[in-house]
């Protein structure tokens, strides 16, 4: 009954939404400000559908009523109250549904923010295109993926949450990757009006710098939970297994990163325009792309998500939603000229070209990888798969010179500069550089890749933390403040620039991360009884008790160990494997000690009945940068993201995205 | 924002003049870098989805060329040696049943009728040798059930 309420919700939010689209373009095409009005009223009630029906989508979660087949499948009796809640997006119906509200709301946010002078002639096709999205996802919700199905019957429990998913990172990583791909309707919408209307400007594009910026900052959050989530759960030691689920999200995020930095360009010099708008729209099309590899099943994936011909319609909405904007955009390119033309190889602009053609190049990389079974499915009859070491050696060197680039690009000034500029601002990164090498070479660590990549770090942090310096040093000298409030003024009077380049930090973090637990990862394995003691690594691990207890739940067999340096420093490590009664599965749960140096990390990989265990241990160096890295890459988004003080800026040859 | 961007460029002409070759050069130099990089990063990275019946048919040519086998893990099978960490399986397509042995811990979803994907190689006396062992959830769950394990 309810549910049918819910139903009819969508099904009137489909029809708002659709009516809201026509209107649009039929008021704006006619001159007709009536029917405008009367479109936003449309808009205004589809929003309003959507969060009604998403209302009684969480009650029947709460109120656990099983007769909705989704509320059977993902909640049970025993199922805590934040897991009810996350189970709005833990399935495909109900993940669709949050993404049409997501992008609901946020139509009703430019509904009510893009009113000015500027905005008005624009305002119905950017209106609209959201409209389009939004008519395709509440069509989807009606037809093939309807969160409001019914079961016959009413069963007496429901199936509950696979215990897997039972995590911190369970709960916010999907959403937030959710919320990226549905902000990212924005950024589309905005560049399809520019588009429409014929009067795309550099002021427009402006407008849509912070709606990119929030997309990828959820879309980068999404992303590292998601690899934080597998170190911690999955319990084999890796963060990233290049698979196509993870895969298809890096992928938006890595164009989408080009797009940011291409605008940018765009809103400061007025060139790029075409190359932006292109990104953009990619972008959106990317992430429609993902739910389509997501639910098709045209690419196996250990993430078992269920098959249904719901990828076919995101094919369909994919290919005309490309089509229709790229060709649009091919017949008005003669709005989109730049103002000139690049003059050198050595300016800030082609730094940041040529980091874009690379983040577009490694995204390719990865976008071939994932499809490449399809492809070889579609000209040899047989899927091929491609293992980690593909990726490992195609995208490993785009993104090495990625970061080289981003080492090079902040001393690099608009329109030319002379090598001699470049040499002196360089000369110290690689003096940095050098030094790191010849210590790393001095103390024994001389794997190439972590020469290349410790020294590369070197030279970019190098880099970045001298342009801070800079900044705040010609403060001092200027205003004669201490070094502290300059460099907090210097960073907050261009919070766009300092923003981007501590995202840059935290980027080299997390390259630390990967660098450090990718060439000294070292495994061990052991069989102890209780009470045993044992060296390993550097590390004195104690077996101190075995604990085999039933709870409600449960079957919990633990492990309890007691492990110290030989400082003295101890911690205690509690890894489990336990039984869970409902699904009839074993969880294991890792334990990890986390120190800026390494991780050392835990897993039961065999127990027996008196409490012989077998464990492996994990060293993984310099692994807790890289979620440091992550939080760093967060504030530095939010800090550029951070509306301004509308204070004049200086003079725009010497502001920029780092 | 943009009115000062273009007040700086005011003396520069409103259209665009033809990009210089140097350019077009260098761009088609990081694309020809991208297409080398994905072709020659293929090698030793392609595995075939074969079934069961494929690999066999096969016969000595397939040992020892990666390949990933999909199935069905047969409960009655399985022998884990805990202390030494080997897993021993036999998989099951709707083609025949293929011997699997594992070298690393049993991963939680690994149970009967649990849906495998084992990465590897064919060895002479007939058992499969899988260095990386993907599972699917058997069960209700349509979300995430994944695992993964690659031991080095």
């Amino acid at each position: 009954m309810i549910a049918d309420i819910g139903y009819g919700a969508l099904l009137l939010a489909f029809l708002s939404a659709g009516y809201a689209a026509l209107a649009f373009v039929l008021g704006q095409r006619r001159r007709y400000p009536e029917l405008i009005r009367s479109a936003e009223n449309g808009f205004r009630m589809a929003a309003l559908w959507v969060a009604a029906s998403s209302l009684i989508m969480l009650y029947l979660l709460v109120s656990r009523d099983y007769q909705v087949r989704y509320v059977f499948e993902h909640v049970s009796n025993t199922l805590p109250l934040a897991y009810v809640l996350s189970a709005f997006w833990a399935g495909q119906e109900g993940s669709l549904l949050f993404w049409l509200l997501l992008v609901s709301m946020a139509g009703l946010v430019v509904l009510y923010s893009q009113r000015d002078a500027a905005a008005q002639p624009l305002r119905p096709y950017l209106l609209a295109t959201i409209a389009i999205v939004q008519t395709f996802m509440a069509l989807v919700l009606i037809l093939p993926s309807n969160p409001f199905a019914l079961l016959a019957n009413r069963p007496a429990d429901g199936l509950g949450l696979n215990p897997l998913l039972e995590n911190v990172g369970m709960i916010f990583h999907p959403p937030t990757l959710f919320i990226g791909y549905a902000l990212y309707t924005i950024p589309f919408a905005f560049v399809l009006a520019g588009i429409l209307s014929g009067q795309p400007s550099d002021a427009w594009m402006a407008r849509v710098r912070r709606w990119s910026l929030m997309a990828w900052l959820f879309l980068s959050i999404g992303i590292i939970l998601g690899a934080w989530w597998a170190y911690i759960e999955l319990g084999w030691g890796g963060y990233w297994a290049w698979d196509p689920v993870e895969n298809s999200s890096l992928i938006p995020w890595l164009v989408g990163t080009a797009a940011l930095h291409s605008a940018a360009v765009q809103s400061r010099r007025g060139i790029f325009r075409t190359w932006t708008a292109v990104l953009n729209i990619l972008t959106f099309g990317l992430c429609i792309f993902a739910t389509f590899v997501t639910r098709s099943g045209v690419i196996q994936s250990v993430h078992a998500f269920e098959r249904s011909s719901l990828g076919w319609y995101f094919a369909a909405f994919l290919a005309v939603a490309m089509a229709g904007s790229l060709g649009l955009l091919a017949a008005r390119r003669r709005a989109f000229a730049d103002n000139y033309a690049l003059e050198s190889y050595l300016s800030r602009e082609a730094g940041f070209l040529i980091g874009n053609l690379l983040l577009v190049g490694a995204a390719t990389v990865v976008f071939l990888g994932t499809i490449f079974p399809a492809i070889t499915e579609l000209f040899r009859g047989q899927q091929v798969a491609l293992d980690a070491g593909f990726y490992n050696r195609s995208f490993g060197p785009i993104g090495l010179a990625i970061i080289l680039l981003f080492g090079v690009c902040p001393v690099l000034l608009w329109r030319r500069t002379t090598l001699a500029q470049l040499a002196r601002r360089l000369i110290v990164p690689a003096a940095i550089a050098v030094l790191t090498i010849v210590v790393l070479i001095v103390i024994g660590r001389r794997e190439p890749i972590a020469l290349v990549g410790f020294g590369s770090v070197a030279f970019v942090a190098g880099n970045i933390l001298m342009e801070f310096g800079r900044g705040a040093l010609a403060r001092m000298r200027s205003a004669g403040e201490n070094p502290v409030t300059a460099l907090l003024r210097v960073v907050g009077r261009d919070r766009r620039r300092y923003g981007g380049l501590i995202v840059h930090l935290g980027v080299l973090l997390i390259v630390l991360g990967v660098v450090g637990s990718g060439v000294y990862k070292q495994e061990y394995q052991t069989v102890m009884k209780p009470g045993e003691t044992l060296d390993i690594a550097g590390y004195t691990v104690q077996y101190v008790q075995y604990v085999d207890q039933e709870l409600p739940d449960k079957q919990r067999f633990a492990t309890i160990l007691r492990v110290s340096r030989p400082n003295g420093a101890a911690r205690e490590l509690v890894p489990e494997k336990n039984f869970h009664w409902n699904v009839e599965q074993w969880v294991s749960e890792v334990a990890v000690w986390s120190r800026p140096a390494e991780d050392f990390y835990v897993i039961l990989a065999g127990l027996s009945s008196d409490g012989t265990a077998t464990f492996q241990f994990l060293q993984e160096p310099l692994m807790l940068w890289m979620w440091i890295g992550g939080g760093v890459m967060v504030l530095g988004t939010l800090l550029a993201w951070w509306p301004a003080g509308e204070r004049r800026r200086r003079s725009a040859s010497d502001t920029a995205e780092g | 924002m943009t009115t000062e961007g273009r007040a700086h460029d005011m003396e520069m002409p409103a259209v665009s003049k033809p990009r210089p070759t140097k350019f077009i050069v260098g761009g088609f130099i990081i694309v020809a870098v991208v297409v080398y990089l994905i072709v020659s990063s293929l090698g030793g990275s392609t595995a075939y989805y074969l079934t069961v019946a494929e690999l066999r048919a096969k016969g000595p040519a397939a040992v020892g060329q990666k390949v990933r086998v999909s199935g069905v893990v047969d409960g009655a099978t399985i022998q884990y040696d805990q202390q030494n960490l080997i897993l021993r399986f036999d998989i099951v397509d709707n083609s025949g049943r293929l011997p699997v042995v594992y070298h690393g811990p049993r991963p939680d979803m690994f149970q009967d009728q649990a849906e495998a994907v084992v990465e590897g190689k064919l060895n002479a006396d007939g058992v499969f040798e899988a260095s990386n062992l993907l599972l699917k959830c058997p069960s209700k769950y349509e979300a995430a059930a994944t695992a993964t394990a690659s031991p080095r």
